[in-house]
């Protein structure tokens, strides 16, 4: 936190006055757009805590939080006073509002602020009504001196205790709010078999710490999973399973596993895969050690949800406690599994590299098994705009050309890849409204591609590096005018292109060929057809759990491509030419063309997603190619840290992700996007995870060991 | 500023030709003539002779000077507010080179807390009997709102961030726009308010003169809200005088501002800042003051041009900022950006021609935004730092 100018006034901060006056007013605003009203509906306890009056402790906390943390007293008692003030100060926000409601007529202020519901008798006053509205108000400045105590008590506690507390009932909140569309996830059996395996695994790793061979240790720790699994298999044929999981016995059979793990084979091998990752993660580097402990506690409760089906009091306690618990002993836990890392040889490094990457791998596979259509639909648009980030970065993050039309290569790529897989008077001369067999096609109509060798409409695969090759040309076309162009100006232009590409798909006269208002539909999904190899390989990739494979493969080679890219001499040439264009020319950078081909190569990726999302959508419409698109994409790579892939991944989840999960806030998603994006930006100006300075660090080693201190002569 | 860099080592004339530099065009007033004999040719032969080839006799043409003066005339209305607003981003981008994309929502923001004064003027009566008074009290507050707005803009993402990466005062701007424009969502409501109906009558006795049961009343000319028909170059036009109402207050509103910038002390202090912070520090000049104060007045022009947009179009939305701010930075950018005149010209320049454009080459009017930008790409082929930019901005940018 800042801590400019923090004066102390007898145990007061000038600090905490500061704050809480910020939030006060921000406070104030939000109770008038009827934040309270809004919430009062929604439970995230069952019939225990309300979301308003979650919105109550909030308001009241966060400051007392931020007062807290920025005061640099030692003394417990000083903190804790100082929170409760500036929970005292905020509540104040909320009681003036009380009180305008009092003296302004209901409809006078219902008409200025339209969404704002009367507080009075609500959580904010306690439930006191008009007639003891005294004691409500006096009853909540108490309660916000209290909670601010608390908080200021909290922040007293050792850091990670604090940490413990906070992730508990954060963790508690989130998953309450989410109940609803994660509950049936994970069956109870299926959570109980998997996180057993991992825990068996996890044990046979600390046990077997003494055995010199890797890989004698990683087969104790399969079989010990294995063992789970047998033990889980014979449990399930005697019934003990009432309702059956994925994993387990029945479930739904995904297209990559064919029906297949109902063998019981396959089971066991499914979970003795799941004890090695147990074992594996002993030795692995804390951030792969924590991040899969974590992934097995929330596996666990959301086992337990599917049996309580709602967020029930007893959930909520498990639910903090789980996630309390794991906050304090896993990051110890982490540095032990991360000090064994550091001793391996770097063979065995490499080695444990790859085997977490391949289970990482398997994981992701396995995933749309247990996600039911609601997350995975919410993941594959993540993957998408990964895709998509990916590819800006090569224009943003490395040849640093700011581009805000993005959502222009984008709508080509879609655009091009539904014109080739619809009958339409471009591809086929004609639009049937009945659907005619192909080889009539030829016949009727004459279109582009009934000409060219008789091919009536393209399949997706056809039709998929077209959309790539289209857009990366128009990419580079819309580049040439624009070579000179640098910084705002070529913002401003892109921008146009954006706006253009909005205005285009919609109008009349560009209707024949893209449909107008009505967009392009039906775009038929991608069909994998191996049925010349064995006869029940033929695939349909027709809703979100299987384009989610599509999409995967996508972001996996996008990300391989940029990897391998921004180590070539054309990554150096556009990083080159971001320092400095007239440096890099000197030296030998032909501008023209590694400008061209930044231009080309992302415009490529977002032509990849853009076809991928018509066959997904099974249709385009020209309201998904708006200028929110762009400000996505690049928020997200800027949240992330420019340049970096990881930040990508971790900007789209923040960005995408996190928006769409909480749609039961709905009327706040976009009000909690724009001042993510301030806050994140004001905290951490680099990015959540910046791009390592790799190149740079390994040059200045050699030098500084070689080359004689400059003071010594 | 343009003989330094020209004349410098590493000069423009040293450097080898970029892509397409033969194009460019380097006196900004040639310029300008160029593209408005180009436009003007193009109009008179679309008007005069074109429509020899294809007529009939007796038959109108689809295009004619009455449809061209008339929308001649939106367009320069239009342009003006374009204008207004787009002085803003050139002043902020004049002196901290980043993009204030939120500026479309300080224009928002004036519209509506413009809409609760008008509002209650209305409900008072006040409206009725001061209707001029009213209106200028209603400028006066949404420019309060808007100056408000922007020194909280400021305050909070911007200033933190001086001397950041670049990009990331752009991202808070975003952030800040997108959250303005849901806070005032989320505020007022989705449902558009709707500004009163306005009449105000200038020049009773002279104008406006209709026979009432045998002698003749004149009411005087309604200012706001009627539409007039008048001759003018001897063709019968049918026009709002709030058009006229609309460029005579921006026009005095931005002279206002030139006056401000080039005569008074804190003018004088804003071009230092542009032109280097460190050194006017040293001289004495409080930049963080400095800097807000030109927020301050891009905001006010913004507050300003906002009632008079809501005014003419009557009906404010949240998200009625978006739009008309990122024309006005088109404008800026047309007129090279962190320039003034620039700025102003820039904003006419693109009013006129997305309203006159469309018709004018055939194309259905759904079309103008992309007239605008298209306009904009061209102009940045011919001309890559706009109209009046200087030729070192493509260095500081």
């Amino acid at each position: 936190m800042m801590n400019q100018n923090n004066l102390r006034f007898g145990f007061l901060e000038t600090n905490t006055l500061r704050y809480s006056f910020y939030a006060a007013i921000a406070i104030f605003i939000l109770t008038l757009t009827g934040i309270f009203g809004t919430f009062a509906q929604r439970d995230v306890i069952q019939d225990t805590l309300s979301l308003d009056l979650v919105a109550l402790v909030l308001v009241i906390g966060v400051p007392a939080l931020v007062a807290g943390r920025s005061s640099q007293s030692d003394k417990p008692v000083i903190t804790i006073l100082n929170s409760a003030i500036a929970g005292l100060i905020a509540a104040t926000a909320v009681i003036l509002v009380v009180l305008l409601e009092t003296i302004v007529p209901q409809e006078e202020l219902m008409f200025v602020f339209n969404n704002y519901r009367p507080i009075i008798g609500g959580v904010a006053t306690l439930g006191a009504g008009q007639d003891n509205l005294i004691m409500g108000i006096l009853g909540l400045l108490a309660l916000s001196l209290i909670l601010g105590g608390i908080v200021g008590g909290i922040l007293s506690l050792p850091q990670r205790w604090m940490l413990a507390i906070l992730s508990g009932l954060g963790s508690m909140v989130i998953i309450g709010l989410m109940a609803g569309q994660i509950r049936n996830l994970v069956t109870p059996s299926d959570a109980l078999g998997v996180v057993g395996a991992f825990v068996a695994g996890y044990g046979a790793g600390y046990a077997t710490r003494t055995i010199a061979n890797p890989w004698l240790r990683r087969l104790l720790g399969f079989i010990a999973g294995g063992a789970v699994g047998i033990v889980f298999l014979v449990l399930g044929n005697t019934g003990a399973f009432a309702q059956n999981g994925a994993l387990l016995l029945g479930g739904d059979p995904s297209i990559i596993m064919g029906g297949a793990v109902n063998s019981s084979l396959t089971m066991i091998i499914g979970f003795g895969i799941v004890g090695l990752a147990g074992l594996i993660v002993t030795s692995a580097s804390s951030f792969v050690h924590n991040s899969a402990i974590f992934l097995a506690v929330v596996f666990a409760l959301l086992g337990m949800l599917n049996v309580q089906q709602r967020m029930t009091v007893i959930m909520a306690i498990v639910t903090f406690i789980a996630f309390a618990a794991a906050t304090i002993f896993i990051p110890p836990l982490g540095t032990q599994s991360n000090k064994q890392y550091r001793t391996l040889s770097p063979q065995q490094k490499r080695s444990i590299d790859v085997i977490t990457g391949v289970l990482a791998l398997v994981l992701a596979l396995v995933a749309p098994v247990f996600m039911g259509q609601y997350i995975t639909n919410v993941l594959d648009l993540v993957m998408l705009y990964i895709i998509m980030g990916i590819g800006l970065n090569v224009m943003v993050g490395y040849a640093g050309l700011l581009d805000l039309g993005y959502v222009a290569s984008f709508a080509i790529g879609a655009y091009t890849s539904a014109i080739l897989t619809t009958p339409s008077i471009f591809t086929t001369g004609c639009i049937p409204f009945e659907p005619i067999a192909d080889a009539r096609y030829a016949e009727m109509c004459t279109g582009i591609l009934t000409n060219w060798q008789g091919v009536g409409i393209l399949t997706f695969w056809q039709a998929w590096p077209i959309a790539i090759v289209v857009s990366a040309f128009t990419g580079m076309a819309l580049g040439v005018p624009v070579l000179r162009l640098r910084g705002d100006y070529l913002a401003i232009v892109t921008l146009g292109f954006g706006e253009m590409t909005r205005v285009l798909t919609r109008a009349q006269i560009t209707a024949p060929v893209l449909g107008a208002a009505q967009g392009i539909s039906p775009v038929p999904f991608p069909v994998i057809d191996l049925t010349s190899l064995n006869p029940d390989w033929y695939f349909e990739l027709s809703n979100a759990s299987t384009i989610y494979y599509l999409y995967i493969f996508s972001v996996l080679a996008a990300a391989l491509v940029v990897w391998r890219l921004s180590g070539s001499r054309l990554g150096r040439a556009w990083r080159a030419m971001k320092a400095d264009e007239d440096v890099a020319q000197a030296m030998g950078v032909p501008l023209v063309r590694t400008k061209l081909l930044a231009f080309g190569v992302s415009s490529a990726f977002a032509g990849l997603g853009g076809a991928i999302f018509a066959a997904q959508l099974r249709g385009i419409f020209p309201d998904s190619f708006t200028l929110l698109v762009s400000i996505n994409v690049l928020s997200l790579i800027i949240i992330g840290g420019l340049g970096s892939i990881p930040g990508v991944v971790v900007g789209a989840l923040m960005l995408v992700g996190l928006p769409e999960v909480l749609r039961e806030i709905q009327d706040y998603r976009l009000l909690v996007f724009g001042v993510l994006l301030v806050v994140v930006m004001l905290l951490k100006p680099d990015g959540l995870i910046p791009p390592p300075i790799r190149q740079l660090s390994k040059q200045q080693k050699v030098p500084q060991s070689a080359s004689p201190q400059p003071n010594t002569q | 500023m343009q003989e330094t860099t020209d004349s410098g080592p590493s000069g423009s004339k040293s450097r080898p030709k970029r892509a397409l530099s033969f194009l460019r065009v380097q006196n900004a007033y040639a310029f300008i003539g160029l593209v408005l004999i180009v436009i003007f040719a193009w109009v008179f032969f679309v008007i005069e002779i074109e429509p020899q080839f294809y007529l009939q006799e007796g038959e109108r043409a689809r295009y004619a000077w009455d449809t061209f003066i008339s929308q001649f005339i939106i367009g320069l209305a239009q342009g003006s507010i374009y204008a207004l607003i787009a002085l803003g981003y050139t002043l902020v981008y004049g002196i901290l080179f980043m993009i204030n994309f939120a500026h479309g929502e300080v224009f928002m923001a004036g519209a509506y807390i413009g809409f609760f004064a008008i509002n209650a003027a209305e409900q008072s009566g006040f409206l009725e009997s001061q209707t001029a008074l009213a209106i200028l009290l209603t400028m006066g507050v949404a420019v309060m709102g808007s100056v408000i707005v922007a020194i909280l803009l400021e305050r909070i993402a911007y200033r933190p961030l001086r001397g950041a990466p670049r990009l990331v005062p752009l991202i808070t701007a975003i952030g800040a726009s997108i959250t303005l424009q849901q806070l005032f969502l989320r505020l007022f409501g989705s449902s558009p308010r709707t500004y009163p109906r306005i009449s105000l009558f200038v020049g009773q006795g002279m104008w406006g003169c209709e026979p009432v049961d045998g002698t003749t009343v004149c009411e005087g000319i309604d200012l706001i809200s009627k539409s007039y028909d008048v001759l003018i170059f001897n063709q019968e036009v049918r026009i709002r005088p709030f058009f006229f109402v609309i460029l005579f207050v921006s026009l005095l509103l931005m002279s206002a501002l030139w006056f401000f910038i080039q005569r008074t002390k804190t003018g004088k202090a804003m071009r230092a800042v542009a032109e280097d912070k460190d050194t006017a520090s040293l001289m004495g000049i409080n930049v963080d003051r400095t800097i807000v104060i030109t927020f301050m007045l891009g905001a006010a022009l913004a507050g300003a041009g906002a009632v008079l947009f809501a005014l003419y179009n009557r009906q404010v939305t949240p998200f009625m900022g978006f739009i008309p701010g990122i024309k006005a930075f088109t404008a800026a950018v047309l007129g090279g950006i962190g320039n003034v005149p620039g700025a102003m010209f820039g904003g006419l320049f693109l009013g006129v021609a997305e309203s006159v454009f469309p018709s004018a080459l055939g194309l259905p009017n759904q079309l103008k935004d992309v007239v605008a930008f298209g306009l904009l790409i061209v102009f940045m082929i011919f001309r890559p730092t706009g109209i009046f930019g200087e030729v070192l901005s493509e260095k500081k940018a």
